[in-house]
This record gives C-alpha cells, sequence and structure tokens, in this order.
C-alpha cells in the first residue's frame, strides 16, 4: 500500500489546503519564469553573437605576391600555433572571395566581370581560436608570419559582448539563487500548513510507531508535485510570451535577431523541471525535518 | 519487565521532574500511577514511551536500556506499547473502523491481518456494530473504547493510558477501567493507568504507584489508602 498511500495522502493535502496550494504554484511559476527569461536574454546575446559572426576567429589576408606553394605554407604555420583550432582553419582563395562578393552584389555583375581579369582581393584565413585571453599574443604571432599583410579581428567588440554576457550571466546566478530560496521558503510553508492540518494524525502514528519516513513521504510528495506542476506551466507559459514577444519583436525591431524557441526550449525545459523539484524536495524535507529524525 | 533504575529527569529549565526514580513492573501487571499536578507521572509516561531522553539513570523495557535505542529504532520500539489518551485522538475523517485499521496501515500489516484484527479488536469494545459510524456520531465512552482498540490492535505488550476516564462521565469510566482490566486479564497485557480518580483505584484494588514531587511516595497493591 506505500506507494499508492504516500500519493493518495499528498493529494488530499493538496486539496486540504487548496488555496495555499494554487497560491504557491503561481509564485513558483512566476519565479521560474524569471529565472526562464533570464536565461532567454543571454540565449539571445549568445544567438547574437554566433549571427554577427563575433564568433571566436580571425581573418588574416596574405600578400598577392606570394605562391600558391607559399600560401599553404602560411597555412600550416597558423595551424602550428597555440590557442588555434587548426582543424577548423578556412582558407578562403581570393577568387572564391570575388565569386562571393559578386554574389552578394548581383546587381553590379558587370564590374566584378571587368575585375575578373585583376582580381584586387586577397587570399585569406579564417582562424577560430579557443580563448580570448590569448588573443593578443596570437595576433602578434600572426603579424610576424612572412606574407601575413592584414589582420581583421573584433576582439574589442566581442570582448564587450563577452562582458555582456558574463554580466548578464552573473545576474542570471545571483537572480537564481534568490527565487530558488523565495521559492524553498514558500513551500516550506505550504508544507508547513499542511502539517499542521494533520497534526493530530502524525502525533497518533508516532505513537503507534510509524518511522519518520513513513510520516514525511506524503509531505515530501505534496512538495514534488508542487514543483513538478510549476514547472510545466511555467514551461508553457514561457513559451506562449517568448513566442509573443518574437512576434512583437519580429514586428518593430527587424535589427534584432530573436533566436527560436526551440533554441532554448530543452535546457528552459531541463532547469525548469530540475529547479522545480529541487525546490519542491528541499522545501518539504526542510518543513518535516523534526519527523524525519524519529 | 519494565525497569526505572534510579531515574532522573531535569528539564533545560531546571525543573526536576523525576528525582531518583527506582521502579519495576513485571509483564501481566495492571498499575496505577497516581499524583498531582506536576507530581512527575506524565513526565515519566514521556520517559516510557521514548518521547523525552533521561538525564540520568536507566529505563530498561523487555531486556532493552531505552537509552541505548537509536532514533531509528524508536518506532519499532513504540510499536510494542499502546497509547491511550484523555482526549481519544482519534481521526475524525475516519470510520470507527477506519481509525482502528490506521494504526496497522502505519505499520504496513498485510490486508488479511488488518481485517482479522480490526475486527477482533472492535468485538472487545463492543463497537463492531458500529464500525462505519464518524468519532463524532459515537458517544464520549464509545470514542474512548474505540482509542483503546486502536491501542491494542497491534497486539503491544504494554498499553500506556494516560487519564483514560479524564473527558468521560462516571458511569463509562467505571466502563472504561473494566474493560482495560479485562484486557490485562484476558490478554495478559501490562497495563499502566495514569490517573488522578481515587475512587476508581480504590474500587479497583490494584497496584498503586503515588508519586510526588518527581519522587515516588509509596507503592502498594490494593488501593491509595
Amino acid at each position: 500500500m506505500r506507494p499508492g498511500y504516500f500519493i493518495k495522502e499528498a493529494f488530499k493535502g493538496l486539496w486540504r489546503n487548496k488555496r495555499y496550494s494554487v497560491a504557491t504554484v503561481l509564485v513558483l511559476v512566476g519565479c521560474l519564469i524569471m529565472i526562464g527569461s533570464s536565461y532567454i536574454i543571454y540565449a539571445n546575446v549568445d544567438y547574437n553573437m554566433e549571427k554577427l559572426g563575433l564568433a571566436k576567429e580571425i581573418v588574416i589576408f596574405i600578400d598577392s605576391e606570394k605562391s600558391d606553394a607559399e600560401v599553404a605554407a602560411i597555412g600550416e604555420r597558423i595551424a602550428a600555433l597555440d590557442n588555434v583550432d587548426a582543424d577548423n582553419i578556412e582558407f578562403i582563395s581570393k577568387e572564391e572571395a570575388l565569386k562571393e562578393e559578386a554574389n552578394k552584389y548581383a546587381q553590379y555583375g558587370n564590374l566584378f566581370e571587368v575585375l575578373e581579369g585583376d582580381n584586387p582581393l586577397r587570399d585569406s584565413y579564417v582562424i577560430p581560436y579557443f580563448t580570448n585571453e590569448g588573443v593578443s599574443t596570437l595576433v602578434y604571432q600572426l603579424n610576424q608570419i612572412d606574407g601575413v599583410v592584414k589582420i581583421n579581428n573584433r576582439l574589442d567588440l566581442a570582448d564587450n559582448i563577452e562582458n555582456l554576457k558574463n554580466g548578464i550571466l552573473f545576474v542570471l546566478i545571483v537572480f537564481m539563487i534568490i527565487l530558488v530560496v523565495v521559492c524553498v521558503f514558500v513551500i516550506v510553508n505550504t508544507i508547513g500548513l499542511a502539517v499542521m492540518a494533520r497534526a493530530d494524525e502524525i502525533v497518533i502514528m508516532r505513537y503507534i510507531g510509524a518511522t519518520g519516513r513513513f510520516i514525511a513521504m506524503p509531505f515530501i510528495i505534496e512538495g514534488i508535485i508542487i514543483g513538478a506542476l510549476s514547472s510545466i506551466i511555467a514551461y508553457f507559459a514561457q513559451a506562449f510570451m517568448y513566442n509573443y514577444i518574437i512576434v512583437t519583436i519580429g514586428d518593430s525591431f527587424s535589427i534584432i535577431n530573436t533566436c527560436p524557441y526551440s533554441y532554448v526550449q530543452g535546457t528552459i525545459l531541463t532547469g525548469f523541471i530540475a529547479a522545480g523539484l529541487f525546490c519542491g524536495i528541499v522545501g518539504s524535507i526542510l518543513s518535516m525535518r523534526k519527523y524525519l529524525k524519529a | 519487565m519494565i525497569e526505572f533504575r534510579n531515574v532522573k529527569k531535569v528539564y533545560p529549565n531546571g525543573t526536576v521532574a523525576l528525582d531518583g526514580i527506582d521502579l519495576k513492573i513485571d509483564d501481566g501487571e495492571f498499575v496505577f500511577i497516581v499524583g498531582g499536578n506536576g507530581s512527575g507521572k506524565t513526565t515519566l509516561t514521556r520517559l516510557l514511551i521514548k518521547e523525552e531522553e533521561i538525564t540520568s539513570g536507566e529505563i530498561v523495557v523487555n531486556g532493552q536500556s531505552l537509552s541505548k535505542l537509536r532514533s531509528g529504532q524508536v518506532p519499532y520500539y513504540r510499536r510494542g506499547l499502546g497509547m491511550v489518551f484523555q482526549d481519544f485522538k482519534l481521526l475524525e475523517q475516519k470510520t470507527v473502523y477506519e481509525n482502528v485499521a490506521f494504526a496497522m496501515d502505519v505499520i504496513g500489516k498485510s490486508p488479511k491481518t488488518k481485517k482479522l484484527n480490526v475486527k477482533t479488536a472492535l468485538e472487545l469494545v463492543k463497537l463492531v456494530d458500529k464500525w462505519q459510524c464518524m468519532p463524532h456520531e459515537i458517544s464520549g465512552g464509545e470514542q474512548q473504547r474505540l482509542a483503546i482498540a486502536r491501542a491494542f490492535v497491534n497486539e503491544p505488550s504494554l498499553i500506556i493510558a494516560d487519564e483514560p476516564t479524564g473527558n468521560i462521565d462516571p458511569e463509562m469510566s467505571r466502563g472504561i477501567m473494566e474493560l482495560l482490566i479485562k484486557i490485562n486479564q484476558q490478554f495478559d497485557r501490562t497495563i499502566i493507568v495514569i490517573t488522578h480518580e481515587e475512587k476508581f483505584v480504590n474500587y479497583f484494588k490494584k497496584r498503586v504507584i503515588r508519586i510526588d514531587d518527581g519522587k515516588i511516595i509509596s507503592d502498594k497493591v490494593g488501593g491509595m489508602m
């Protein structure tokens, strides 16, 4: 009878204190949505960085006088440098670069036809790197390579956005800790009320030899139900709200790229369920701790 | 057998509730513990059911020292006890049958054993006909009989009744005492009754332990006088 009994008692407890149960779920949903919204802002900055090409990469241009063999040798020297993601270095020949530009500016087709005979563009390497910390050294090392005539990197902008991302992440973590504490506190109070409502029953259970675990289990399940229900409601509410915002921003501010909900939904769902269950379990254990002892 | 060996209980505020109690209660005995308010009789009960810890001395129940019980063992120790309270402590939202069955549910007895034991307990307290009633639908005396059935249903070796007649009229009180004596005689259970009702104590001519100011001041068979 144990699992069935515990679940039945948990639902009875929720129903007995239905107003507080609903209030607790609503507070939890609110807190989870705030946590989710902070994460979505963070994810959108990340998404826009990728879109803007502010991923960790440097573009170098090679002297036009260099032969194909020399260009290839330069590529090998670059691949050997520290902090370079050698497997993903991309070589763009001047012919490919011209073709790409021609495609981009198709309305000036005649101009590009003229340039085909005397291509002013240079061969280039797109060099992905691992960490921003070592970029200054990397730029210095690239400058030392004979044949490298120009180095493009958006380190300042990337740094600023990285700092913004880190700032948002910090706020998100602080926010999350505060909200989780609030959630746990609210659940402690709600389960506390359920415990008070069943105080006589608990006294009797103790006297007739019920273990602490047996007494506490329905309340812990009550906390789990509150946490799980809140996380599911919060997930769908977050999806609805975010999709609404995407449509609004899409209509009004076409300059801002918003990531689709599918980009964040896995993390949001996992995070909500984990946070909801954590708050439910911890909150109910805290309110039942004296019964768990004996 | 229950044995108190020089038991002392001092509460954190300095109140000495029990002071050097030495006491032996044999298996199958019926004992009244009497005393005025604040005499220490309730503390004695609380120590016996492991609700409180002794300050010094030792309490041994059936060869087991209560001081050596770990907290996880306490529920299993309590399964050998039955408690009857002055205010009955019945579950108002459960029927007569469910109130008794609940005691068996809590310790995980099988449905078959439960059905059989609950029937036996309700027959003993003459409440079989009212098994579907809610507690508020039966009289005070019947409610206390129901509480006794719940204390009895798990077949404990010891039943402790704390002022069992405190909330019921004298006529019904006598019936309650007779029921406890019947359980003692017919089922050979040890019964400890905490009370201040001298007329019962004298009437039933059982062993009476009188406590005053945390000390046993008399221990004799046959009433208080």
